[in-house]
Parts: C-alpha cells; sequence; structure tokens
C-alpha cells in the first residue's frame, strides 16, 4: 500500500512539473502571437495624392478600345476601387479571387477597376487566362505615375465624388478589405490609425 | 505545520522578495517612478520610501531563508503583500488601470488589476500560513521529491500567470477588434 502510494506521488509530481513547465510556455507563445497578429493594414508608400483630397483625374484606355476618366465625380455614384497589377506579379494573381469577391459582394456601392500598362497583347492573354473579362480593365503608365505606384499590387480607393479614400501596398486579401476600413475611419491607413492611436495612448 | 510544506512555502516567498527586490535594485530610478505613479507617498519622502521597501524586501528575504523565528518572518512577510495589495487596490479603485504595477521588473509592465489585488491577497495569506508553528521531523528522499517539484511547478505557474497579467489588456483589446 505504502509503495503504492510512493509510486503514486513520484508520478503525480513527474505530471504537475510538465503540466506546469507546459503552462508556462503557452502564456509565453501567446506573447509571441500577440505581436504577431498585431493588426496590419494595407502599406503606404511613397508620395503621391494625398488621401481626404480629391484625386486628380486621368484619362484611361481600356483595353476594350474605350476610354474614361479615372478620378473625379463618378457617373454612376459608386465609390472605385483601382486594384494595379501586372500578369508578371505573382501575389496579383492570389488577390484575383479577393478582389473578384469584393466586386461582387460590394457591387452596390463599389466599381472594381483594374489597372496595369505595357504591351497590350501580354494583357490581353492575362486577361483570357485569368478571365479577367468582367472587370474593366485599364492600360495606362500615366495612371501609375499620377499615384505614385512603385510596387504591387497596389490599390486605391476613390470614393463617388472623386476623393481619394485610401490607398496602399496590399499583399493580402486583409490588407485589401483595410482600405475599406480606413475609409470607414475616416484616416488615410490603418497604419496612420495605429500611429493616432498610439499617440494618444501617450498623452493620456 | 508539516516541515515540508512549510519549506516550500518559505522557499517559494525566499524566491518571491529576494526577485522583487533584485528587480527594484537594478532599476531604482525606474522603482521610484513606479511609487510616484502610485500617488501615495508625498513627494519628498519619495526617495526614502523607495530605499526603505528594497531595504525591507532584503530583510525579509534573508530573514525567511535563515529560519530563524519563522512565525515572525511570515507574519511580516503577510503584512508586507498585504500592504501592496492596499497599494493597488486603491490605485484600481481611483480608476488608474494604466499604471504600472511594478511587480514583474523592468523587463514587463503589468498593468494594475483588480486580479493583482487578490493575487497578493493569495500569496499574503500563504505567507501567513508560516505563523502555523511547524512541527519538525526527519526529512525524507519523497520530502526532497515534494519539496523540489512544488517549489519548480509553483515557480513556473507565478511566472506564467505574471505574463497572462501583463498581456490581458493587450488581449482584451484584440477580442474587441
Amino acid at each position: 500500500m505504502t509503495t503504492a502510494l510512493l509510486v503514486s506521488v513520484v508520478v503525480l509530481w513527474i505530471v504537475v512539473l510538465v503540466l506546469s513547465t507546459v503552462v508556462f510556455a503557452l502564456a509565453r507563445q501567446i506573447g509571441v502571437l500577440y505581436e504577431r497578429v498585431a493588426p496590419a493594414g494595407a502599406l503606404v508608400i511613397g508620395k503621391g495624392p494625398v488621401v481626404g483630397e480629391e484625386a486628380p483625374a486621368v484619362r484611361v484606355l481600356r483595353l476594350d478600345g474605350a476610354t474614361e476618366m479615372l478620378g473625379g465625380a463618378s457617373s454612376d455614384g459608386r465609390s472605385t476601387l483601382v486594384f494595379f497589377l501586372s500578369p508578371t506579379c505573382p501575389v496579383c494573381k492570389t488577390l484575383l479571387p479577393a478582389v473578384r469577391s469584393i466586386a461582387r459582394q460590394e457591387s452596390s456601392w463599389l466599381r472594381v477597376v483594374l489597372a496595369s500598362d505595357g504591351a497590350r497583347s501580354e494583357h490581353e492573354s492575362f486577361v483570357a487566362r485569368e478571365r479577367l473579362g468582367d472587370f474593366p480593365y485599364v492600360l495606362s503608365a500615366q495612371l501609375g505615375l499620377t499615384h505614385q505606384v512603385s510596387k504591387l499590387p497596389f490599390a486605391i480607393l476613390l470614393d463617388a465624388a472623386g476623393v481619394l479614400r485610401a490607398r496602399g501596398l496590399v499583399n493580402t486579401r486583409e490588407h485589401l478589405e483595410s482600405l475599406f476600413e480606413a475609409s470607414e475611419r475616416g484616416v488615410g491607413t490603418i497604419q496612420e490609425l495605429l500611429r493616432s492611436e498610439r499617440e494618444r495612448a501617450k498623452v493620456a | 505545520m508539516d516541515a515540508a510544506a512549510a519549506t516550500i512555502l518559505r522557499a517559494s516567498l525566499v524566491l518571491l522578495l529576494g526577485s522583487a527586490a533584485l528587480h527594484k535594485l537594478r532599476d531604482p530610478l525606474g522603482f521610484r517612478l513606479t511609487l510616484q505613479a502610485y500617488e501615495l507617498v508625498p513627494q519628498p519622502f519619495l526617495i526614502g520610501a523607495a530605499g526603505a521597501v528594497i531595504l525591507l524586501e532584503l530583510v525579509l528575504t534573508t530573514w525567511l531563508a535563515s529560519g530563524i523565528a519563522l512565525a515572525g518572518a511570515g507574519a511580516a512577510a503577510a503584512a508586507l503583500l498585504l500592504a501592496y495589495a492596499a497599494a493597488i487596490g486603491v490605485n484600481v479603485r481611483r480608476g488608474r488601470l494604466d499604471i504600472d504595477c511594478g511587480c514583474a521588473g523592468p523587463a514587463s509592465r503589468v498593468p494594475l488589476s483588480s486580479a493583482l489585488v487578490v493575487r497578493n491577497l493569495i500569496v499574503a495569506a500563504a505567507a501567513a500560513l508560516l505563523i502555523v508553528p511547524t512541527n519538525a521531523r526527519t526529512i525524507t528522499w519523497i520530502d526532497a521529491l515534494t519539496i523540489s517539484a512544488g517549489i519548480a511547478s509553483l515557480s513556473a505557474s507565478w511566472l506564467a500567470a505574471q505574463r497572462m497579467l501583463a498581456l490581458a489588456p493587450a488581449l482584451s483589446r484584440l477580442r474587441q477588434a
């Protein structure tokens, strides 16, 4: 009986030690995880049109041959998401399903325009390959220059009045959605929001 | 109280108070600022009070470690921990949940919360258990296992709880987001 109790106590202690080590390790990892999942939004790089001001209107040529004005008040009262991409950019390709679902779900208030520049034939085969025929697809070096697009995929959000609501480098669906969030909260980007919150915390 | 249990309690309190004193000694200015943030000690006495707290912790650590007049050491440690609980409690009532508790050293910030008050009350109650006289008996190998494993698992759980308390506000922000 005593032997059985002794053995049981020893085994129980070993189990308790293992468990408390695991609990400690878990608590540490929660800290690491928290740092990793801290809110991230579309990264804004370089200069370019200021968020909250009217974006310069640019006359662009669509792949279907028509021209249109990007910027300025929109004719149908919807906002415009311009998604800058390139056939040679792999990250752009991974974002296409997200762009497609956003275009479908938000179609009541949002028009999605794909923008790129370069040789026409390349883009035509890209559109055919990726079945992007439903999207207005514009080719304009001027548009990229105006909005200072230096890295892809990049996106800008223009409201119905042609005011730039948000802009930034988008690498994930979350980044893309952060543009809408940034627009709803009336800040240019999530980074800006975080910075202002951090400063508010510092003051308080 | 049984000798093995008393030893676990004593050693854990030595570790707790010793590390607390060490944290404060490593960053005396930081501790002074923490004390100032509590707004309990008038400005002119701040330096003296900070020094007194550190000295008290060091004295208690050595007293507990020496094992002499254990009941007195236990009572003194319990009183100190109750004082900490009261200081935190007062500031929690004032709604000042953003100041650092100063319990985890300069490396990690643990904001004040009622959980901290409860934690200090529990530790104070444990320290007060030392007032109960210890019945002496021979320590066998199984007692050695009980003592060492007990101290180790208590320390690990303490550190884990400390981390969770430090993370609590960040995690609740994340939950709201």
